[in-house]
């Protein structure tokens, strides 16, 4: 009789669902994904569907589900947040503070009769890293925005047992200080941290002083934020008027241009971010003095950081939870769960790839094109003339979205649902921003490397299968579509055992081209979630700028798109994010 | 609408052109692409000239829903009155836009100052009752659900929420055509009265006490006594029933409606169909659109108070129709009307128009004959084609489809084509648009409007089996064969793949007749599993060659332990496979799952009707009303509707 855990994450952003069965990781997707809004937050029916079809399970079949928070505790802070006056200053907010939503909403909208384990935020964070790292024993270092209190937490973990020994609470917060400034700096909160990551090469560190102020590094893990700064307690803002009195502008207008300012501040924050996390790191070797280190969290997707705690922290080793956020938090409730009801360590393998989405046979693309008219070039039993076609085109200067397998679990496109390209092309990374992915200019894209090539072209000396640090470019060959404009990049290396066919497709691409890299972004439109089925990939191809598609072990050229689809759908756009663009909503 | 530039003066879709001058030139903005297909079909609203200029504003019944773009209600307008005026010249802008809302007709009023208009023509309502509720309207409305159970909420959301909102309108509305000192034409809508039904599902929110068995009870008899002829019984069980449900169930005033009308009592069936077209209202349910007899008369109240022209098309179709109620003669679903419908509502409008314009009337029916809508009788056709589909997918009956699928080849036999295309797309799992034959459909802008390749909602693929035997009907009394390529298609279709996993038959082509039985009738946010609100159950599983089936159920009975008013904590389930009986399961509360066989004799190529018959469902519904209320004063939408079972998985392989 196997042991059936479904983990979940909802209700603040980045819902998702998984399946552990008899603690192996069998399935895991978001719900964005499905539903089409992006970091849909509700209850995630569909992904809960597909985890259930996944396990070849019914309802009836499951033996707990493992929430990724605890709903008191978190109702604890929020009260503390809003009591006395903003509950009537915002009625709309008391219908929030609702701790029976999360067991009300599994009872109700999944139809679950059995057991729910709660599991505090941050320790679900420590346990989706450490118990799919496949180290023996580590130090666990959470961060992200908030959970119930923590925003920050320190851990030690051995075999089956993990433990958090010490914790930052809010409003302290290393997440919500970036956010603040993501704000400040005119984009989108919860979404758009990444961008101001990009930026920052572009800017000089000429605001580190002023940064500095905004914090006070304290003893142990401890810090504190300036709340004078902050005014994330209003839910108004992220930030206050004294903090563009002590960066002297005037917080930038979304979607306005970049200023010279704006990306010296991006870089300023990148810089105060590192230094803190080297520090806490370093604090958390001292009390947990192992080789390992394991990171989750939304601010452990900071590929930059990452980097350099690999470069320059006291850990040996270092794995990095591919879906940090919140979405990872189910991953976290799930082993945790795991261990409570039969006392055993999960997965006791490392987590080799994210490849736990749902997948569409060649069947179901026939299927699917049958009664279309469009030239579907048809290479079923003849990969390796698929593998040719896709090369020649990328070798030509084309532009590929890539769906293959199952999908990905996580921020990041890692071969599956990719947009493809020659990274050697000088005018790629415009073109793909504007034309293909119509987003801003300045962002930079990342490349995956065959394994066997990598430490020829990066300066990497380990596998980095889920792109989530940073390192120098070091290649023989130009490669400015991949190479952001401090000379990094921040790379995917790729083996045939976790993904053979794109494995492969780097094996051809290099054997034609001499370059074992191609330039891989996500296969969705800005402000779309990273597209899940063929139909949603075929509407983001006709939508963007894209040359061709690939779809299993079909190919279809923009030249053969029928006209009536483009006159569907060119100039329209996905639906968006139904979230504050604006503040985090912290009630 | 979506956020846009507010600096950038707009009036719906249309931007107005800078063009250094001072004459208003507006240009349909690409910003707004994707709600192109829901406004007129114009690329530029002209500066004004020497015409008189009114403004035709309202909702998907103004735009002449399923002809639309190619004819409209407004183009109608402006061409009579054209026709009919010697000295002055007429232009009617048309401003009328699909599924306007409240919310969306504020700022649009608001806007039409931009145009200059000499008038404004108001023909909207039916849309009003979708009130987009405030946090403290939710409260207010927990408190009702508590005070006085659905009745009193559906009080108490007339008059504290659905009145004030559009009064609000209304107000605006007064105040733009005082600023601007122009006339307005003001339409009370109408609903089809006769032949409107809720979907079946839709039967009577919760009771309280024993209230919706006592219900359930007496609307079998009610209908039982309606087929048996027995008239005067049926009124007094109706009666009944509506004292039951305290005035919530369009089911209850439809039958004693029906009772009515078979007795001859037309006066009082019209006014029990009005009623059973109001008890909808204000449930927080899903439903068509409409306007309530309150609504109507606020805005009879209003066009009085402020000297509009009235156009009420409640009387003035009793009129037109000798008294009889209105019915497929002037629509073709709850609120769009007929080529018939529009023309005698444009030649009442007309005439207020040249009273407006100081001009003499005429005789409505001498106006009739001079409207002139340039649609083909393959253009008709076309769009009762496409009210087939729409009737189909509210779960109207099989006649109305078949009258809608019928008249459509007897006005033009060339809409076999359609027929063929439809058959063929809506029966492929893959979406339509990536269909050659809806291609081909589309060639006609109207089946393009209706049919949109960007609309989720209407390219779902439903269970259409209800539409197919129209179509196929159809088309075989007009010498086209159509059913054997059909169930070719089908079985393609249906059973590719499906015989290792087997037929999902909780996908929506298998089970979904409507767009609301796709994810049910809340408001609220959906579930994980599905949830039968009517005893019965349908799906619809699809053979190549008859032999036995082996299906996988996941179900349980609905409601917790202590929601239970009696001790019914188990029921049986009866399974039939087209009328036949094949087995009876022991069904409990907690979800378990049960393989059963399907018999090789009861099944037969083509669709099979699979029927799931759920015990009558044993819950307290004070507790159903206190987890609604509950519901309401957490910000959410309320269940409103008994359930009588929950399937989590249910195959057939």
């Amino acid at each position: 009789m196997s042991l059936n855990i479904i983990g979940i994450s909802a209700h603040f952003h980045d819902s998702a669902c998984c399946l552990l069965q008899d603690g192996k990781l069998v399935a895991a997707a978001q719900e964005e994904r499905f539903s089409r809004i992006k970091h849909d937050a509700s209850l995630p029916c569909s992904a809960f569907h597909y985890c259930l079809r996944e396990g070849n399970l019914t309802i009836a079949d499951l033996d707990c589900i493992a929430y990724y928070e605890d709903p008191r505790k978190k109702l604890e802070r929020q009260l503390w947040m809003c009591l006395p006056e903003r509950s009537a200053k915002r009625p709309e907010a008391l219908s929030r503070l609702d701790a029976g939503r999360p067991e009300r909403e599994i009872r109700e909208m999944l139809g679950f009769e059995g057991q729910i384990e709660f599991v505090e935020h941050h320790q679900a964070h420590a346990a989706s890293s450490y118990y799919f790292s496949g180290f023996p024993e580590a130090a666990t270092f959470t961060v992200d925005g908030v959970g119930e209190w923590a925003t920050t937490s320190y851990g030690v973990a051995q075999g089956s047992d993990l433990r958090l020994f010490e914790e930052v609470h809010f409003p302290h917060s290393l997440g919500l200080l970036y956010s603040s400034i993501t704000a400040y700096l005119g984009f989108d909160v919860n979404d758009a941290e990444y961008k101001v990551m990009g930026l920052a090469p572009y800017g000089e560190p000429r605001y580190v002083e002023q940064l500095w102020q905004l914090l006070e590094l304290r003893e142990n893990g401890q810090f504190q934020l300036n709340m004078r700064y902050f005014d994330f307690l209003s839910e108004e803002g992220m930030y206050s008027e004294e903090l563009c009195r002590l960066l002297g502008r005037e917080p930038r207008q979304p979607e306005s241009s970049l200023s010279q300012f704006a990306k010296d501040v991006a870089r300023s924050l990148q810089v105060v971010l590192e230094e803190v996390l080297l520090a806490k790191v370093r604090y958390l070797h001292s009390r947990v003095p192992v080789d390992y280190l394991c990171m989750a969290g939304g601010v452990a997707l900071n590929c930059v950081a990452n980097g350099r705690i690999r470069r320059e922290g006291p850990f040996r080793h270092l794995f990095v939870q591919p879906a940090a956020s919140d979405a990872g938090g189910a991953l976290g409730a799930a082993t945790l769960a795991h261990v409570h009801l039969s006392g055993e360590r999960p997965a006791q393998e490392p987590l080799r790839h994210v490849l736990l989405g749902p997948a569409f046979s060649s069947a179901e693309v026939v299927r699917l094109f049958a009664a279309s008219s469009a030239p579907l070039k048809d290479f079923r039993e003849r990969e390796d003339e698929l593998i040719e076609a896709t090369v020649q085109r990328l070798a030509a200067g084309k532009v590929v979205g890539w769906f293959q397998g199952r999908m990905e679990f996580g921020p990041r496109a890692l071969g599956a649902r990719s947009i493809l390209a020659d990274p050697r092309d000088e005018g790629m990374r415009d073109r793909i921003n504007a034309l293909v992915k119509k987003r801003e200019a300045f962002r930079p894209f990342a490349p995956a490397v065959l394994q066997s090539r990598a430490a020829e072209h990066f300066a990497l000396s380990h596998p980095s299968p889920f792109m989530l640090e940073t390192c120098q470019v070091a290649s023989p060959l130009h490669l400015p579509a991949i190479t952001h404009v401090d000379g990094s990049a921040r790379v995917q290396t790729v083996d045939g055992e976790s993904n053979a066919r794109f494995a492969k497709l780097l094996s051809a691409f290099e054997q034609q081209t001499q370059c074992p890299i191609l330039l891989n972004t996500s296969f969705n439109l800005r402000g779309e979630p990273i597209v899940c089925t063929p139909i949603d990939a075929l509407l983001c191809f006709i939508r963007s700028d894209l040359d061709c598609l690939v779809i299993e072990d079909f190919l279809l050229d923009r030249d053969d798109l029928p006209i009536a689809w483009l006159d569907w759908f060119r100039h329209t756009s996905p639906q968006g994010s139904r979230l504050s663009r604006t503040v985090y909503t912290l009630l | 609408m979506r956020q846009h530039d507010t600096a950038a003066k707009h009036v719906g879709i249309w931007e107005l052109q800078e063009n250094g001058n001072a004459s208003h030139i507006f240009v349909r903005s690409s910003a707004y692409r994707e709600e192109w297909r829901h406004w007129a079909d114009v690329d530029c609203i002209p500066a004004k000239g020497a015409r008189k200029r009114f403004v035709w504003l309202g909702e998907s019944a103004a735009r002449g829903y399923f002809f639309d773009p190619l004819c409209t209600p407004a183009r109608m307008l402006e061409s009579l009155c054209n026709a009919v005026l010697t000295e002055q010249q007429v232009e009617v802008i048309d401003l009328a836009r699909v599924d306007l809302n409240l919310n969306e007709l504020i700022p649009l009023l608001a806007s039409i100052s931009l145009l200059e208009p000499d008038g404004l023509i108001f023909f909207a309502g039916n849309n009003w009752d979708n009130v987009e509720l405030k946090p403290e309207h939710f409260s207010a409305l927990a408190m009702a659900l508590r005070e006085g159970g659905y009745p009193r909420l559906q009080e108490v959301f007339q008059r504290d929420i659905l009145l004030p909102a559009c009064a609000a309108a209304l107000q605006k509305l007064a105040e733009v055509a005082a600023q601007l000192s122009i006339p307005v034409i003001l339409l009370v809508p109408e609903f089809n009265l006769l032949e409107w039904r809720n979907e079946p599902a839709m039967q009577v929110p919760y009771l309280r006490g024993e209230g919706n068995m006592r219900w359930y009870n007496a609307r079998e008899q009610a209908e039982a006594a309606l087929v048996a002829g027995a008239y005067v019984d049926a009124v007094e069980i109706a009666t009944e029933m509506v004292r039951c449900d305290k005035e919530t169930s369009s089911v209850s005033f439809s039958l004693l409606a029906t009772a009515l009308l078979k007795m001859g009592r037309i006066g009082e069936a019209r006014t029990m169909f009005e009623r059973a077209r109001d008890a909808s209202c204000g449930l927080l349910l899903s439903h068509s659109p409409r306007c309530p007899t309150a609504v109507q008369e606020l805005l009879r109240r209003d066009a009085a108070a402020h000297g509009y022209a009235l156009v009420d098309l409640p009387r003035l179709f009793e009129q037109h129709l000798s008294g009889e109620l209105p019915d497929r003669r002037l629509f073709f679903d709850y609120c769009h009307m007929t080529l018939e419908g529009l023309t005698v509502t444009i030649a009442a409008v007309a005439n207020q128009l040249f009273s407006l314009l100081k001009q003499k009337s005429h005789p409505l029916q001498s106006l009739l004959t001079m409207v002139d809508s340039r649609l083909t009788p393959e253009d008709e056709a076309r769009a009762h084609f496409l009210a087939a589909i729409h009737n189909a997918h509210y779960g109207q009956p099989d006649g109305v489809l078949a009258y809608h699928c019928q008249r459509s080849l007897a006005l033009s036999p060339a809409c076999s084509t359609d027929m063929l295309c439809y058959l063929d797309f809506q029966v492929r799992s893959s979406p339509h648009w990536l269909c050659e034959s809806y291609t081909q459909m589309c060639s006609s802008l109207a089946v393009r409007r209706y049919l949109s390749a960007n609309d989720g909602r209407r390219t779902d693929k439903l269970a259409d089996f209800s539409l197919y035997q129209a179509i196929i009907a159809a088309l075989a009394h007009n010498d086209i064969e159509a059913r054997e390529a059909f169930v070719k298609l089908l079985q393609a279709e249906y059973l590719d793949g499906a015989q290792t996993v087997g037929q999902d038959l909780l996908a929506y082509r298998h089970r979904a007749r409507t767009f609301r039985e796709r994810t049910g009738y809340s408001l609220g946010q959906g579930r994980a599993y599905v949830q039968a609100y009517e005893k019965r159950s349908l799906f619809y599983l699809v053979v190549a060659t008859p032999s036995a089936l082996s299906c996988q159920l996941t179900c349980r009975l609905p409601g917790k332990r202590g929601d239970r008013a009696g001790s019914a904590l188990h029921g049986q389930l009866e399974v039939l496979v087209n009328g036949r009986s094949v087995v009876t399961l022991d069904i409990a509360e907690e979800w378990q799952t049960y393989t059963f066989s399907l018999p090789e004799a009861a099944l037969r190529e083509g669709e099979n009707r699979l029927e799931l018959l759920w015990p009558w469902p044993a819950f307290s519904g004070d507790a159903a009303l206190e987890q609604d209320a509950g519901r309401l004063e957490r910000g959410s939408f309320p269940k409103v509707l008994p359930v009588f079972g929950e399937i989590h998985v249910f195959t057939a392989c």
